[in-house]
């Protein structure tokens, strides 16, 4: 049973690739997969498919293809693109599996990795590589342009290519990059809605909203693009674009009116109260716990119903609209037709061009307890340890529930200014088969580090290493500091083994991390030059006149020029005033605080007293001292 | 004891550093030679060292080859140079001194490259001290400064900073040259306060070296700020590491708390030099005007 509520997505998906690769090299088909999950959520994943020839293509004759994005590509001569924005965090211990095993979603915040033509340099490729992200960023409105070299890795064993490449494929050169920072909104879903051909105005397109979308719990973004050669003889290659947008959205949640958004008690008379919680009041009490499932309708969850119909070269078996519900629920379907398949969960509808569909399903009390959703392939959780902002730790907890061993493969982009130490990894529970490592060096590229690990069955394994913070400079603080930095999520590729091929392919990440780096005084820059000058200078002054000038007694003091005029306007001053003046002068001279006035004065004193003595004599006397005692 | 707690990796600098002194204070000028390019070899500044050492050496082999009628004692604190035709030439002693440093440097960068791939090491290695990109906060004045920096400036402020502390090496030796221990001492001092990447072992090492200056100490008229530099760097020293975990680890601190124990520290260490030198430059003083000691003395 579980195993084929697993293998059921990747079936129905496998069978649309057939139906896609019997009809016209021009195609273009979209479909919505909903499905109830467990606490009152709801999973919605839209695809949009279209492809193109590849002669049409080099031509540059377009039809379903977006061109915009076509002429980036033919530019940049990339062969396979896979772009992700991802909010949110899919919750594996409630929900189960990720949808479609985790290939068509991504990292928090924006994820890039393409195979990118090098000509078999790497410089050619880095420059390409870098047209594509700036590109790209203009066409989604995203600043992709920040994946620099610091945040550029080329994983190893991470990714392989979803397309056929044939003889290519060596001279292909896998680039990938991660912007956890980034905040995914409105401004990326409009240029992602006018890639479509029918631009978001038919169709299921027109459910996706801005403020549903982004009010998810959990939402995915993805545009995947890559060659498809069936291998048949006389069909050529095509190329073929793959838009998904995965949702898990709160229902209650998502019911809520737009003009009324704030959420309100309800009344006590219709809350059912929990007998077995003691309340004391006559208008509180605990609420029973929710069983089941809430009733829902199509259109209060994406805020209007799907109106009209993208039919666009279709044929007469291909179906738009999928609803994943036990057999029993029974829904209501409006505006649409029904096709029935030999299938007791799955209903699928197909659209009319003319008419705006609708779903509703009443509330049901049964949980979904008997069908719990498939369980994922691994675990994975990860954290920072640590305390203070001169070092950490990372801690990784991998947990496998399956009853064989899983061999994957773990990669890691750490960004310049957490330098992990390498000798402190330690892997408890698990064995590391091998390590891809390549260092940091700062303000150039980052830390990428991918291990090969094999967890045993039914079993935890502990993956830890420390690293240290970095002070950066000024400029390159955010303007939100003191929030921190964030780290990349892990991804974590599950490798095929002999007792587990079923996970083969498939990809689990873990949350985006906050780094907080210490930070400097913001408010502080000229004063932190002013200060440290000055002391320098102290520093510089004394030596400097220690070493420059040379000692002479006190009494042995040459009097300088500036003691002369002193002298001069003193006597000026002393026979204009005559008597009144002396009194004057000695408050004056005792007032004198400044040390070379102070010298002056005293010398004068001594020069008074020479001048009883005979002051030519001590000029004189002075005079020899100097010429016999200098240095 | 401070070189323990600051656990640097400057005390194997060091250690070369000082046993390049002792042997140019016997004369063994291609050891200390060899002792020098090792510590330069390990850190950069030691080569500032250079002149001073250098002279310290020469003086040595002069004093070593004294004339029959110098009647100075080897208790003299001067060590005067002999009469002209006993010195060894300078020329001579100079390259043989300063090629022996630089063979031993070049051997030793050699064995580097012998020991590395490619020689990507000169730059991470020497290239990081002269440009300092690492800003981890050391009780130094650098790192702080070039944290508030901005971008457009730092080549310049980088060249201002090295510019003044290269600039020592030459006039200690040339106003210090009858006294050359002293000359080294201050400028051990020297790169104790002013290096980037400035640590408590190197100024701990740096005081430990401050006795072989002994005999200005007992001099009253000289050391003039013991007391309060002294008083000051035992306040900096239990402050410091306090905010430097209030800080970091707390986070109830800023960082202008630690900043500003650095600055004090630097401050004192800076007040011990400049007594330093003023009491060996009076000791010189006093020397040759016995009259003058314990007087009041004015500088011109």
């Amino acid at each position: 049973m579980h195993l084929s509520a697993l293998l059921s997505l990747p079936a129905s998906l496998a069978f649309l690739t057939f139906t896609l690769a019997s009809a016209s090299p021009h195609s273009y088909t979209e479909h919505l997969h909903l499905l109830p999950l467990p606490q009152s959520h709801l999973h919605a994943h839209f695809n949009f498919t279209a492809t193109t020839p590849l002669s049409a293509y080099e031509s540059s004759h377009f039809r379903y293809f977006p061109r915009s994005l076509a002429q980036i590509l033919q530019h940049t001569r990339t062969k396979e693109l896979h772009l992700r924005f991802t909010t949110g965090r899919w919750d594996d211990e409630a929900w189960g599996a990720r949808p479609l095993d985790g290939t068509r979603e991504g990292g928090t915040g924006v994820e890039l990795w393409a195979w990118v033509d090098g000509e078999g340099s790497t410089t050619v490729a880095k420059e390409r590589w870098s047209e594509l992200v700036n590109s790209l960023s203009g066409l989604f409105c995203a600043s992709l342009n920040f994946i620099d070299s610091t945040k550029t890795v080329r994983p190893v064993r991470t990714f392989e290519p979803e397309g056929h490449h044939g003889n290519a494929k060596g001279g292909l050169q896998l680039l990938h990059g991660m912007l956890p920072h980034e905040v995914v909104c409105t401004e990326n879903l409009t240029p992602f809605l006018k890639l479509l051909p029918c631009k978001g105005k038919a169709g299921i397109s027109t459910l996706l909203d801005g403020h549903k979308l982004f009010d998810a719990t959990w939402q995915s973004m993805a545009i995947d693009v890559r060659p498809v050669c069936e291998g048949k003889a006389g069909e050529e290659c095509v190329l073929e674009i793959q838009q998904s947008v995965s949702m898990a959205l709160s229902i209650p949640r998502s019911m809520r009116e737009r003009h009324d958004p704030i959420p309100r008690p309800a009344r006590i008379e219709d809350v059912e109260c929990d007998e077995s919680k003691p309340w004391n009041g006559h208008d509180t009490c605990f609420p029973k716990a929710l069983t089941g499932e809430p009733a829902w309708t199509l259109s209060k969850v994406f805020g209007h119903a799907a109106k009209g119909a993208c039919d666009l070269e279709r044929d007469d078996q291909a179906f738009d609209v999928t609803l994943e519900v036990p057999s029993d629920r029974p829904v209501n379907a409006t505006g649409a037709s029904e096709l029935t398949f030999p299938s007791t969960t799955r209903r699928h509808y197909r659209l009319s061009a003319s008419s705006s569909f609708d779903l509703s399903l009443p509330a049901h009390s049964t949980p979904l307890g008997q069908n719990s959703p498939p369980s994922p392939p691994l675990y994975a959780t990860r954290q920072i340890a640590g305390h203070g902002q001169e070092r950490g730790s990372m801690h990784t907890t991998l947990r496998n529930p399956h009853a064989h061993p899983l061999t994957l493969v773990y990669m890691e982009t750490l960004p310049w200014y957490q330098r992990p130490y390498m000798h402190t990894l330690r892997l408890a529970n698990g064995k590391q088969e091998k390590m891809y490592y390549t260092p940091a060096l700062d303000r150039k590229r980052g830390t990428h580090l991918e291990l090969v690990l094999t967890i045993p069955a039914e079993s935890t394994a502990t993956l830890t290493y420390d690293f240290e913070k970095a002070v950066l400079r000024y400029t390159e603080y955010p303007p939100d500091a003191n929030r921190g930095f964030d780290v990349a999520p892990a991804v974590i590729r599950i490798l095929a083994n002999n007792e587990s091929p079923q996970f083969a392919g498939s990809y689990v990440r873990t949350t985006s991390l906050l780094l907080s780096l210490p930070t400097p005084d913001f408010s502080m820059p000229y004063n932190v030059i002013i200060l440290t000058s000055t002391v320098i200078a102290l520093g510089f002054g004394s030596l400097f006149n220690l070493l420059t000038r040379s000692f002479v007694l006190a009494e042995e003091v040459p009097p300088s020029p500036l003691a002369g005029v002193v002298r001069r306007m003193r006597d000026l001053v002393k026979g204009l005033l005559g008597k009144n003046g002396d009194v004057a002068k000695d408050e004056e001279s005792s007032e004198v605080k400044d040390g070379k006035t102070a010298e002056i004065s005293r010398y004068m004193r001594e020069e008074t007293k020479g001048k009883a003595n005979g002051i030519a004599n001590g000029d004189a006397d002075l005079r020899d001292r100097r010429a016999r005692g200098s240095p | 004891m401070a070189t323990a707690l600051g656990r640097p990796t400057t005390a194997f600098t060091t250690f070369f550093t000082l046993l390049s002194i002792r042997h140019a204070t016997e004369g063994k000028l291609q050891t200390s030679a060899f002792a020098l390019a090792i510590a330069s070899y390990l850190s950069l500044h030691p080569t500032l060292l250079l002149p001073p050492i250098g002279l310290l050496g020469y003086d040595q082999l002069c004093k070593s080859r004294k004339p029959v009628n110098d009647t100075d004692g080897p208790k003299s604190p001067m060590r005067y140079a002999s009469t002209q035709t006993d010195r060894p030439k300078v020329l001579d002693f100079g390259t043989r001194f300063f090629g022996c440093f630089l063979l031993t440097a070049a051997l030793l960068l050699a064995l580097s490259r012998v020991l590395l791939p490619s020689f990507a090491f000169l730059p991470s290695v020497y290239l990081t001290l002269l440009r300092v990109p690492d800003l981890t906060p050391n009780p130094g004045l650098w790192w702080y400064f070039f944290i508030e920096m901005f971008d457009p400036f730092r080549s310049f402020f980088l060249g201002v900073f090295w510019l003044h502390m290269l600039s020592y090496s030459v006039p200690f030796c040339l106003r210090m040259r009858k006294q050359p221990l002293a000359a080294v001492v201050s400028m051990l001092g020297i790169t104790a306060i002013f290096q980037p990447y400035a640590n408590v072992g190197e100024a701990g090492a740096w005081l430990s070296c401050l006795t072989l200056l002994s005999h200005t100490f007992e001099v009253s008229s000289t050391h003039r700020y013991t007391f309060p530099a002294v008083a000051v760097l035992l306040y900096t020293s239990l402050l410091g590491p306090a905010f430097h975990h209030l800080w970091l680890y707390a986070g109830s601190g800023n960082a202008n708390f630690f900043y500003a124990t650095t600055l004090v520290w630097n401050l004192a260490l800076l007040i011990i030099l400049t007594d330093t030198v003023y009491s060996v430059l009076r000791d010189e003083w006093e020397a040759e005007r016995p009259e003058g000691k314990g007087k009041d003395v004015r500088q011109i």
